[in-house]
């Protein structure tokens, strides 16, 4: 009887696999391929190129532990690594304001309120939606010196048009305004920053008297600050992975002026048959990538306006 | 709950994941995982450097290049059962007399050989290298494949190949049955690693004779000099307006690396006997450089005109100008007389004559032909490497190198096979080039390990040079410096 009424006091046991609990498996379940995906194919290389970079590593050939000198090489004796950042260098610290400037500069015209903007917005990101390798092409084709279109356009002005992408002085600015053609995406992010403005402040400038110049200055500006960092932090990491246009179109050259970080890193690694060096190289744009970006996160509460953090406060 | 979330923070998150991500891929790729599948340098149509060649992956041997960058393919029906599969990586295909000649090849020794199949995977493109690369890698690898002579030191000395002097032995194979430097580029610090598929000269003079006599010049004299070459070169340039309509001679446009081809006319060699020595930055070498900055000035009116020229042709690069008669003079490889023969056709190309390149100012009165080719490996680990062997051999005997011939214009390595009467009498100018297989005494490119590297710093300082971003002789000491450096730290590593 005892047991009975203890029985009949007791709190019935919850089945193991409650409802949550099984739609927890079953979402596990239903993620696991891109879960193992992910360990297979990015986490266990990650961590193997760590290892990697310590090694001579030959691909056909087992590897074998060099210690540091992988690192000491790259950084003492390569001019290469030295050429390839300083081309780097000038896309991230030249292309990256340039496509700002121009990204920003369309999204202001397509932020305005005229006849067929839809048009206008289609018509401007749909060129950021071609491949990176027909874009290289077709650019290799527009900045020919004798048939590109740059070169009519600048000869009918009366300018002989040099010889863009097979010359070392042209070449990287070349690059530069070839990406322009890719601010489609960058474009709408500015374009959602611009829309995120509430009209009351540009209004209440107006009846303060402030010009344009004052409006985009003293109210654009700071309340875009958010957009700007974020474009700004993306646009260097992804500029310091430059690679397809110097592949297709340049491999490299004319004499190294091409030469960009990934592209040296894919030399050694699948050509030079150096992937313990590619390692190393890799790790050393991770952390110069990394040192920037935490820069950048630092730097940024100074001048970065948050309006929705202010509010809290 | 909304602070955590706040802007600043999805922002900076955002940030540093973008960071985490995007290096992680480049992280990755040195990890062991596949190698990025980029579109195929050199393919660019006209940015890529004048003078310099298409990546070795992109074989002449047939004068058609492999378009596709990632085709790979299998042409075959299925094994039967009892069948032994000899996997065979390779990457000719299309239509054209490489990848006509695999199909023929394997039809007939499967006629022949019942229990044998040639199972056929064609990765066309810059992506071969690196299948073969990941093939070796993995240990997943094919019993056979085809490469050039440029990829086989780079192979065999870092143990992807299998020697093959024992199975050379066992079947009473005798080297001096093929051409010498077929054999030679076959073989690595001793050992003969692959068979020849077929080989190739690529220092031949071709002379547009027609355009020549235009010209007020005798067609039927063979250059004696670079002077001379240049001095007809100059002749033959026509012009209209200042536009060029026709070059007479494009130096840099010579059928290799004018950094090392030029230098080895005039005398010089560059590697030690135990290739661990370069000896690049000499007198003869520097001549030879000047030679040719100063002659692609003097006739061509620097590098950027060559460029604009080559952009205005119908067809692109020197064999198809040649072959449409945009050029009067031509130092190319056997190869082109395919592309004059049955592409362009062109009556006054026909009337071609060819000979050997004469030897620079320090080596007069010398002529130099230099080699290249493919050839087909039995790879280490293989399944089936006596099977793959006895297909490799096969080809490379009069039966397989009379039928590669038959369908293509290529030309055999094997002495017997070259000389087959159907093929020589068949073949436009076959008999003048034939005499040049049993000459070819020096290769196109560094026979090193560490070929790649090296080549690509050849074709960077060669950019400098006609760029005048350095001189000869700056460039010069500087090759010998850089060049030595990659071989030190190759066989450095190796003790």
């Amino acid at each position: 009887m005892a047991t009975v009424a203890a029985r009949a006091g007791a709190v019935p046991r919850r089945p193991f696999l409650t409802q949550r609990r099984r739609e927890a498996v079953e979402g596990y379940l239903l993620a696991s391929p891109w879960f193992l995906g992910l360990a297979v194919l990015t986490v266990v290389p990650v961590f193997l190129s760590i290892y990697y970079s310590f090694t001579d590593y030959q691909i056909i050939s087992a590897p074998y532990f060099v210690g540091l000198k992988n690192y000491a090489k790259l950084l003492g004796e390569d001019a290469q690594f030295w050429k390839s950042l300083g081309n780097t260098g000038f896309m991230v610290f030249v292309g990256v304001p340039v496509h700002m400037l121009v990204g920003l500069g369309v999204a202001m015209l397509l932020n305005q309120r005229v006849y067929g903007l839809p048009f206008y917005r289609t018509f401007f990101f749909l060129p950021s939606q071609i491949s990176g390798v027909a874009l290289a092409y077709l650019w290799g084709w527009m900045l020919h010196p004798q048939f590109g279109l740059t070169s009519i356009v600048l000869k009918l002005s009366g300018v002989q048009a040099p010889n863009f992408l097979q010359d070392p002085n042209w070449v990287k600015p070349a690059f530069v305004f070839l990406g322009i053609w890719g601010i489609g995406t960058t474009m709408i992010i500015w374009l959602a920053g611009l829309q995120g403005i509430p009209d009351v402040f540009y209004e209440a400038a107006q009846v303060d008297g402030a010009g344009r110049l004052r409006q985009f200055v003293s109210i654009t500006l700071p309340l875009l600050s958010p957009t700007i960092f974020f474009v700004a932090v993306t646009g260097i990491i992804g500029t310091f992975q430059i690679f397809t246009q110097a592949y297709v179109i340049t491999n490299g050259g004319p004499n190294d002026a091409t030469l960009f970080y990934a592209l040296l890193i894919y030399r050694h690694a699948f050509q030079y048959f150096n992937m313990g060096y590619a390692a190393a190289l890799a790790w050393v744009l991770f952390f110069i990538v990394m040192a920037l970006t935490l820069a950048q996160l630092k730097l940024g509460r100074r001048w970065v306006y948050y309006e929705a953090e202010r509010g809290n406060e | 709950m909304d602070r955590a979330y706040s802007r600043r923070r999805f922002l900076r998150t955002a940030a540093a994941g973008s960071a985490l991500a995007l290096t992680g891929g480049l992280l990755a790729a040195c990890g062991g995982a596949a190698a990025p599948t980029p579109a195929p340098a050199g393919g660019a149509s006209q940015p890529a450097p004048v003078g310099t060649p298409a990546p070795s992956n992109a074989q002449p041997a047939t004068g058609v290049q492999a378009t596709s960058t990632a085709a790979a393919a299998a042409v075959q029906a299925p094994a039967k059962a009892g069948q032994t599969v000899v996997e065979f990586l390779h990457t000719w295909e299309g239509d054209h007399g490489g990848a006509r000649a695999m199909v023929a090849l394997a039809k007939r020794y499967e006629e022949l050989k019942p229990n044998i199949k040639i199972n056929q995977t064609i990765v066309a493109g810059a992506e071969y290298e690196r299948k073969q690369l990941a093939a070796f890698a993995s240990g997943v690898v094919p019993d056979m494949t085809l490469t050039d002579a440029e990829h086989v030191p780079v192979y065999a000395d870092r143990g992807a190949l299998l020697p093959l002097d024992d199975y050379m032995k066992r079947d009473k194979l005798n080297p001096k049955d093929w051409f010498d430097f077929t054999i030679a580029q076959c073989s690595w610090q001793g050992k003969l690693y692959a068979m020849t598929h077929h080989p190739d000269v690529r220092s031949i003079v071709y002379r547009n004779v027609p355009l020549m006599q235009e010209a007020g010049l005798d067609g039927s004299k063979e250059p004696e000099s670079w002077d001379q070459l240049k001095e007809w070169g100059i002749k033959l340039n026509k012009k209209n307006g200042n536009q060029i309509t026709q070059f007479g001679w494009v130096p840099i446009w010579i059928q290799g690396w004018w950094g090392i081809e030029y230098p080895q006319a005039n005398g010089v060699t560059f590697l030690s006997e135990d290739g661990k020595k370069i000896t690049y930055d000499t007198p003869a070498t520097v001549e030879a450089l000047d030679f040719v900055v100063k002659a692609t000035d003097d006739i061509n009116g620097g590098r950027d005109r060559i460029v604009e020229f080559d952009a205005g042709q119908p067809d692109k690069g020197q064999q198809n100008v040649y072959g449409n008669a945009g050029l009067g003079i031509a130092i190319g490889g056997n190869w082109y007389l395919d592309r004059i023969a049955n592409v362009s056709k062109n009556e006054k190309a026909m009337k071609s004559a060819v000979s050997m390149m004469p030897g620079g100012p320090s080596a007069k009165g010398k002529q130099f032909m230099f080699g290249g080719g493919t050839m087909d490996a039995v790879v280490k680990g293989a399944k089936h490497p006596d099977e793959a062997w006895d297909y490799t051999s096969w080809i490379a005997l009069p039966e397989g190198q009379y039928i590669a011939q038959s369908v293509s214009y290529d030309v055999g390595g094997n002495r017997e096979g070259a000389q087959d009467k159907r093929i020589v009498d068949s073949r436009l100018l076959r008999k003048e080039i034939l005499p040049m297989f049993d000459k070819a005494t020096a290769m196109a490119h560094f026979y090193s390990p560490t070929w790649i590297p090296m080549r690509d710093e050849v074709v960077r300082v060669q950019d400098a040079m006609l760029l005048k971003q350095t001189t000869p002789a700056q460039a010069a000491k500087e090759l010998q410096t850089k060049l030595q450096a990659i071989l030190d730290d190759y066989w450095s590593k190796k003790k």
